[in-house]
């Protein structure tokens, strides 16, 4: 069976961070099990063909690829090893401002109530693209920072940034609230 | 030896208490007008988040809330001033309400009922502390034989008087504002908040202006204190602290003591309230907010004020704290990701000034759970 060993210190490089960590190693004590690990490094003999070339594995293996026509051992459908992503951190957000190149934001720990609330000033760079045309006051996010070990066993240190979509005000939703508030204002306004 | 000083001794029914509470976000004034009878204005939540401060500590002193607090201010609806009103309203059955005038208007009433729909998404709370408030008293009035007008007890305007005491002691509590030109504007600046058309359901901002909230001054015989909300000074004479200052409505006392407007801020501050409505040297009270991209009151602010009276306490110093110490992984992404990373302080400070009324005794001051002289 060929064996991958993690390395002690396994070097990210910038297309993986995706400029999202800014730190320049994977820290090899972190809390993932030697399960996840041994699970997938199956991986280059299970592939036929079309593995090894993510970029999370790039340039970390050390064994070159193996391309095979047909496998050699099929195992039942849904043992592949998978990526998995262990969570060590998350927050739900609220944007208080949105400046020219960061926006500032209250964090609510998710995983304990008890902490207090966190001010962060972030980069808009860090936001996805496709989600930065909703930052704005007020907008609701989820900020989530974790160890994502992929399929060929590589551990990279993530953080992913999404906003929350929330529904759209409508024509109608607007009318409701028109009504409801010459109701609220007929009962409790001074006129 | 100095006296021991607990936060669980009630004053006497001759002594007027100002506590001032604040933790990093958030502040409530607690008021003995005496005689047993309070007044709260603002509400922010306890150090565990579960119940509003006011309740807390009146509760602490064995005062029967539902027939002791006789009067609930909320000065403006921003969520740092009014979390937890909804409860305290509800607690508080003999309480008449009271609140700004610039609410007044079916534009206010569009950001409540905007809120209704917003509060599933965002959890966000401050219209709709205001509506529960409406709601109990419209069930109070409803309950009587004589129902008429709902709303608020009083809506409160420049030279509105809010309570006076029965009896010999002599106290009364007074709006200073918002000014008769604030109010007008009031409605133009809700509807800017009211939502439009594919716009995403989020948070309503903190936009509104601050000139909305109700100031207060509290008189007895031997002392009067300003409470300053979070009015600002504005260019504009006819709003904020300059149409206080020109009003001809407000009391013409000066005062010995103010909780200063805004968090201590430059926009909060005028010279004319420490000409025109302070006593040389006041003392002091400030509650931060550190919620801002800057906290309040920043170290400038302080010299500022220190400047002005060597008498300053706040009720949680410093105003901001280290965030929670996490894993080493987390904290390194947190490092690499942010510009600026702080946690506001959980715990609810609490200073607290008790002035006799019947004498020229000196006023206490004692400080609780993290508030300070500075």
């Amino acid at each position: 069976m060929t064996t991958l060993t993690l390395p002690e210190r396994v070097p990210i490089s910038e297309a993986e961070t995706h400029g999202q960590l800014g730190a320049d190693h994977v820290d090899s004590t972190l809390n993932i099990s030697g399960g996840i690990v041994q699970e997938s490094l199956l991986a280059p003999t299970l592939e036929s063909g079309t593995g090894w070339n993510s970029q999370e594995e790039q340039g970390t293996a050390s064994v070159r690829p193996v391309h095979l026509a047909k496998p050699l051992i099929r195992l039942p459908e849904g043992t592949l090893p998978k990526k998995r992503m262990l969570v060590l951190q998350q927050w739900e957000g609220v944007v208080t401002e949105v400046a020219a190149d960061s926006f500032f934001a209250e964090l609510q720990d998710l995983g304990d109530s008890s902490q207090p609330i966190e001010i962060v000033e972030i980069p808009i760079d860090e936001v996805p693209k496709d989600d930065q045309s909703l930052l704005a006051s007020g907008s609701i996010f989820y900020w989530s920072i974790g160890h994502e070990t992929s399929a060929g066993g590589q551990l990279r240190r993530i953080s992913e940034i999404r906003m929350r979509r929330t529904p759209r005000w409508t024509q109608q939703t607007i009318r409701r609230v028109i009504e409801r508030a010459e109701e609220l204002f007929e009962t409790h306004g001074q006129h | 030896m100095k006296p021991t000083v607990s936060i669980n001794d009630a004053p006497a029914s001759d002594e007027l208490e100002v506590s001032v509470f604040g933790p990093g976000f958030g502040e409530c004034v607690v008021v003995h007008l005496g005689d047993g009878k309070w007044m709260v204005v603002d509400s922010c939540l306890n150090d565990s988040r579960t119940e509003p401060i006011a309740l807390e500590y009146l509760k602490s002193l064995n005062v029967d809330v539902a027939s002791q607090i006789k009067l609930i201010v909320v000065t403006h609806w921003h969520d740092d001033h009014i979390r937890g009103s909804g409860e305290l309203f509800c607690a508080a059955d003999s309480a008449r309400f009271v609140c700004s005038a610039a609410l007044n208007s079916k534009e206010f009433f569009g950001i409540v009922a905007a809120s209704e729909q917003v509060r599933s998404v965002t959890r966000d709370s401050s219209a709709s502390e205001i509506l529960t408030i409406l709601r109990e008293n419209h069930r109070r009035k409803g309950r009587g034989t004589t129902f008429s007008q709902s709303g608020p007890d009083q809506w409160a305007q420049d030279g509105s008087p809010l309570y006076r005491s029965s009896g010999c002691r002599n106290v009364a509590v007074t709006a200073l504002s918002p000014s008769a030109q604030t109010i007008t504007d009031a409605a133009a600046n809700f509807a800017k908040l009211l939502p439009s058309v594919s716009e995403q359901n989020r948070r309503f901002p903190r936009c509104s202006p601050n000139d909305q909230s109700v100031a207060l001054i509290i008189e007895s015989e031997t002392s009067s204190i300003l409470l300053g909300a979070d009015l600002e000074a504005v260019s504009d004479p006819e709003r904020g602290w300059q149409a206080i200052l020109n009003s001809p409505l407000r009391p013409q006392v000066k005062c010995g003591a103010i909780k200063l407007a805004h968090h201590g801020s430059g926009n909060g501050d005028h010279d004319g309230i420490w000409s025109a409505l302070l006593k040389p040297e006041p003392l002091s009270f400030v509650t931060p907010f550190t919620r801002g991209k800057k906290p309040l009151p920043s170290e400038a602010d302080i010299r500022r004020l220190k400047s002005r009276t060597p008498h300053l306490y706040c009720t949680a110093w410093p105003p901001s704290q280290k965030p929670p110490r996490r894993h080493r992984s987390v904290e390194r992404t947190i490092r690499a990701m942010t510009k600026m990373h702080r946690a506001v302080p959980r715990s609810v400070g609490q200073i607290r000034l008790r002035v006799s009324m019947n004498d020229d005794r000196q006023p206490t001051i004692a400080t609780f759970n993290g508030a300070a002289r500075l």
